[in-house]
C-alpha cells in the first residue's frame, strides 16, 4: 500500500470565522500529483493555507507527511513546513539578497551548518531547475519565469514529501508556464514527491492532465476522472 | 493573492540607514537638552558658590583671637573659600567703591576688619545660612554676620523654577524621543515583513527570524548614539569657540555618564521596538498582512 502523505477526514476550513469548506475528505499517496481547482475564492488557497500551518485545523482530522494539523501550533510549524516545499504565485523570495543566499538562507533555517555542503546543494538544485548560471542574481533582476524556477529549486532544497503549489502558473505566460509544469511533473515523477497545485488554469490541466479535486459552493468533490469543461 | 513585481522587490532592501539616521536625530536631540540641564545646574551651583557671607569683627580685639577666628572659619565645612579683610583693606575697598576717604576728617579707621567666605553651593540657601550664623553667635571675636538674604532667597527661586520647566522639557522630550525612535523602526521593519513572512513560510523558527534583525538592531541603536554623541561633542566644542565662558561650566564626569545614557538609550529602544514588529509579523498570517 502506498504511503499516504496528505490525508483529510470531516475537515472543515475556515478563514478567520468563515467556514470556507466543509466535510472535506482527502487522501494524497506517495508520488501522486494532484490538481486543486476551483474559482477564486472557493478556498484553494484557504485548504492549502491549512495543510502547511498558516491556518489552524479546527474541525476533523488531519495529517500532512506524518504531522497532525489539529496539534500544530507556532512552535511545530516550521517543523512541518520543513517537510515540505510551498511554491508561490508571486514567489516570495526573499528580496534583499541573491539567489544563492536565497537558498542557503533556506538550508542554514533547516539546520544545515557545513558550507561546502550547502554550496553544493545550492548548485545541485539550480541545476534541476535549469539556473545553474544565476545563483548570483538578484531576484528582481529575474523574469518571472526564472524567479519561479527558484522558488521551486528553494522547495526542493530540504528533498521534501510533498509540494504545495498555490497556482504557480498564475503570473506567468502560456511557454513559461508549461516549462514550469514539465518541470513539476518532472520533479514528481524522478523523486517520488507529492505534488498538490492549485490552479485555475484549464489550458495547463489539459496540457498536462492528472487527478482533480475541485473546491466548488463550499464543498470538495474529489474526481480523477472529472471531465474538463 | 496580491500581486508585487520588480518594483516590490527593491523597495523591500531592509531601510537600515534611514532608521540610523531617524534613531541620530531623536538622540542627538536629547543629547542637547541633556547638555543644557548639565550646564543650568553648573550654573545654578557657580551662582550659589558666589554668595558671601561676612563675618565681622569685633572692634579692638586681640590678634591672637582675630588669628583664632580666621582659623575657625577655615575649618568649617561649609566654607569654600575665605578671605581676612583688615581694617585697612576696608578701608581701601570702602574708597575704591567711589566714596570719600574718612580720614580727612575722622582720627581712626571705624571699618570693622571682616573675615569674607564663600559657602559651598548646597548650602547656599536660607535655612542653612541662619545655621551658619547661628554658629558664631557665641563667639567672642564676632561682632555681626552679615550676607544678602534677598539674593539667597531670589537666587533659589529662579533656580528651583528653571530646574522645574528644564525636568518637565526633559521629561516631555524623552517620551516623545521614545515614541519617535519606536516609530522609525516600526516603519522599518513594517518593510521587511514579506521577508519576515517568507523566512517562516520556507521553515525558519522565530527565533532563527528574530536573533539577526535583534542584533542588526543593538548595532544600528549604539550606532546611532555614537553618531549623536559626535553631533553633541561638536555642538560642544563650537558654542566653547563662541562663548568661551561656557568652557567653564564643563563637567567630564556627568557628560560621560549622557553619553553612555544615550548609546545604551538607543540600543534598548531599538531592540525593543524591533523585536516588538518582528514578533507582530510573526505572529500574524500572510493574508492579513497585505
Amino acid at each position: 500500500m502506498a504511503e499516504i502523505i496528505v490525508e483529510l477526514k470531516h475537515a472543515n476550513i475556515y478563514q478567520g470565522p468563515n467556514l470556507i469548506l466543509q466535510d472535506v475528505n482527502l487522501s494524497v499517496d506517495k508520488g501522486q500529483f494532484c490538481y486543486l481547482v476551483g474559482k477564486t475564492g472557493t478556498g484553494k488557497s484557504s485548504l492549502l493555507k491549512t495543510l502547511y500551518g498558516d491556518l489552524p485545523l479546527r474541525e476533523g482530522e488531519g495529517q500532512v507527511t506524518g504531522f497532525n494539523l489539529r496539534e500544530m501550533d507556532w512552535k511545530k510549524v516550521p517543523y512541518l513546513r520543513r517537510m515540505l516545499g510551498v511554491v508561490f504565485q508571486d514567489f516570495q523570495l526573499l528580496t534583499d539578497r541573491n539567489v544563492n543566499d536565497n537558498l542557503k538562507f533556506v538550508l542554514k533555517a533547516t539546520g544545515w551548518k557545513d558550507t561546502r555542503l550547502m554550496d553544493e546543494k545550492v548548485a545541485d538544485v539550480l541545476d534541476k531547475v535549469g539556473l545553474k548560471a544565476k545563483g548570483f542574481k538578484m531576484p528582481f533582476e529575474m523574469s518571472g519565469g526564472e524567479q519561479q524556477r527558484v522558488d521551486i529549486a528553494r522547495a526542493l532544497l530540504n528533498s521534501p514529501k510533498l509540494i504545495l503549489a498555490d497556482e504557480p502558473t498564475g503570473n506567468l505566460d502560456p511557454e513559461t508556464s508549461d516549462e514550469i509544469m514539465q518541470l513539476l511533473f518532472q520533479i514528481s515523477r524522478d523523486y517520488g514527491t507529492t505534488i498538490m497545485m492549485a490552479t485555475h488554469d484549464y489550458r495547463v490541466i489539459n496540457k498536462f492532465p492528472a487527478r482533480m479535486v475541485r473546491t466548488e459552493r463550499g464543498q470538495m468533490i474529489d474526481n480523477a476522472s472529472l471531465t474538463i469543461e | 493573492m496580491a500581486q508585487f513585481g520588480k518594483g516590490y522587490a527593491k523597495r523591500s532592501t531592509p531601510s537600515y540607514f534611514m532608521a540610523i539616521v531617524g534613531v541620530s536625530l531623536v538622540l542627538f536631540l536629547l543629547g542637547l537638552l541633556g547638555w543644557i540641564v548639565i550646564n543650568a545646574n553648573r550654573l545654578g551651583e557657580n551662582f550659589r558658590e558666589n554668595v558671601e557671607v561676612q563675618v565681622y569683627v569685633r572692634q579692638n580685639i586681640s590678634p591672637k583671637d582675630s588669628a583664632a577666628l580666621v582659623q575657625f572659619v577655615s575649618a568649617r565645612p561649609y566654607v569654600k573659600s575665605y578671605e581676612y579683610i583688615t581694617k585697612e583693606m576696608a578701608r581701601k575697598q570702602f574708597v575704591g567703591t567711589g566714596n570719600d576717604d574718612f580720614m580727612s576728617v575722622l582720627d581712626q579707621n571705624p571699618l570693622p576688619a571682616s573675615v569674607d567666605f564663600r559657602v559651598k553651593s548646597e548650602y547656599a540657601n536660607a535655612d542653612s545660612l541662619n545655621k551658619v550664623k547661628a554658629d558664631f553667635s557665641g563667639n567672642i571675636a564676632v561682632d555681626e554676620v552679615k550676607y544678602n538674604k534677598k539674593l539667597v532667597t531670589n537666587l533659589n527661586d529662579v533656580i528651583r523654577k528653571v530646574s522645574l520647566i528644564l525636568l518637565v522639557v526633559t521629561v516631555g522630550i524623552s517620551i516623545a524621543v521614545i515614541i519617535l525612535i519606536d516609530n522609525t523602526i516600526r516603519l522599518a521593519m513594517f518593510s521587511n515583513r514579506f521577508l519576515i513572512k517568507t523566512m517562516q513560510m520556507v521553515g525558519a523558527t522565530r527565533w532563527f527570524i528574530a536573533k539577526p534583525m535583534d542584533r542588526r538592531a543593538v548595532i544600528n541603536g549604539a550606532i546611532s548614539g555614537l553618531i549623536a554623541i559626535g553631533g553633541i561633542i561638536g555642538i560642544i566644542f563650537a558654542s566653547e569657540q563662541w562663548i568661551p565662558e561656557i568652557r567653564a561650566l564643563r563637567d567630564y564626569t556627568l557628560l560621560m555618564a549622557m553619553f553612555v545614557v544615550m548609546v545604551l538609550l538607543g540600543i534598548f529602544i531599538s531592540f525593543i521596538s524591533t523585536h516588538r514588529s518582528v514578533l507582530k509579523y510573526l505572529k500574524m498570517k500572510l493574508d492579513d498582512l497585505y
